[in-house]
């Protein structure tokens, strides 16, 4: 079965200035939001703005990133390399997923009835309700609400032992050669 | 989870990893003395459970547990934690 598997991922701290000034557009595209949604949280004074150049406003770059919250862990990021083989799988057979998923959503509420686990479930529900886009982009975002709904996965039954393994196995080597020193 | 399925999980991971001591790290460690029908939904956490060994210094059992019971494993697929 063939298998794309692409990941968004920011690179947070890597060799650069983070407290260098930066457009409220680059802001927009680290948050992964609208470039009025940063306008707004400028306005709301939750993003300060240090100086204004015409029209332009410029915002601290470690401010931006203070909003998407500290660094995943190992075992989140683990997690997100597993959904991000998930989402390989989504883009070339959609249906198939999504149904195994809802399926997995009814055997899984069961289980998990009266838990914090039912109440992700529900959320997971409204989520395959709302477009592959977004599921997309919950299957990888390091966003707190998406790193904690993929604690509580239904995507289970689609990736093969053998797939999983190896992204494992690859997962490992990058945390290895690219993280060891965050430890 | 509910205490039942952790007590299936640390069965499962002590015995794949031929280890009887196995830390359970994070918020489902609080099911270790209540159960949840003495808890607020909150404290039952996610459907996962987070272990580690006491003596593990290149996480071989770790991955091994997660190579056999982890996230999306067919374990998980089974009985859904």
């Amino acid at each position: 079965m063939a298998c794309v598997v692409f990941f968004v991922f920011e690179a947070h701290n890597e060799g650069m200035d983070t407290t260098r000034l930066i457009a409220t557009g680059e802001a927009a595209r680290l948050l992964g939001c609208s470039r009025q949604h940063v306008v707004d949280l400028c306005d709301e004074g939750k993003l300060a703005v240090v100086r204004k150049g015409g029209s332009h406003r410029y915002v601290r770059r470690s401010d931006v990133l203070g909003l998407l919250g500290p660094p995943l862990t190992r075992d989140q990021e683990k997690s997100r390399w597993l959904h991000g083989a998930i989402a390989g799988h989504l883009v070339t057979e959609p249906d198939l997923v999504l149904t195994r998923a809802r399926e997995n959503l009814d055997r899984f509420s069961k289980v998990h009835a009266g838990t914090m686990a039912e109440r992700w479930l529900d959320l997971w529900r409204l989520t395959l309700n709302s477009g592959l886009d977004h599921v997309l982009t919950v299957l990888v975002s390091d966003a707190p609400e998406a790193t904690e709904l993929r604690q509580n996965s239904p995507f289970t039954g689609i990736l093969s032992e053998e797939e999983r393994k190896r992204v494992l196995d690859s997962f490992r080597n990058h945390w290895h050669s690219e993280h060891a020193h965050d430890a | 989870m509910t205490r039942e399925q952790l007590a299936h999980v640390l069965r499962a991971v002590s015995r794949i990893a031929e280890d009887p001591d196995v830390l359970v790290i994070g918020s489902q460690s609080i099911l270790g003395s209540y159960s949840e029908d003495e808890l607020p939904p909150e404290a039952t956490g996610s459907m996962e459970v987070d272990t580690a060994f006491f003596i593990d210094p290149d996480q071989a059992k770790s991955d091994l547990v997660d190579a056999m019971i982890g996230e999306l494993s067919q374990f998980h697929n089974e009985f859904g934690y």
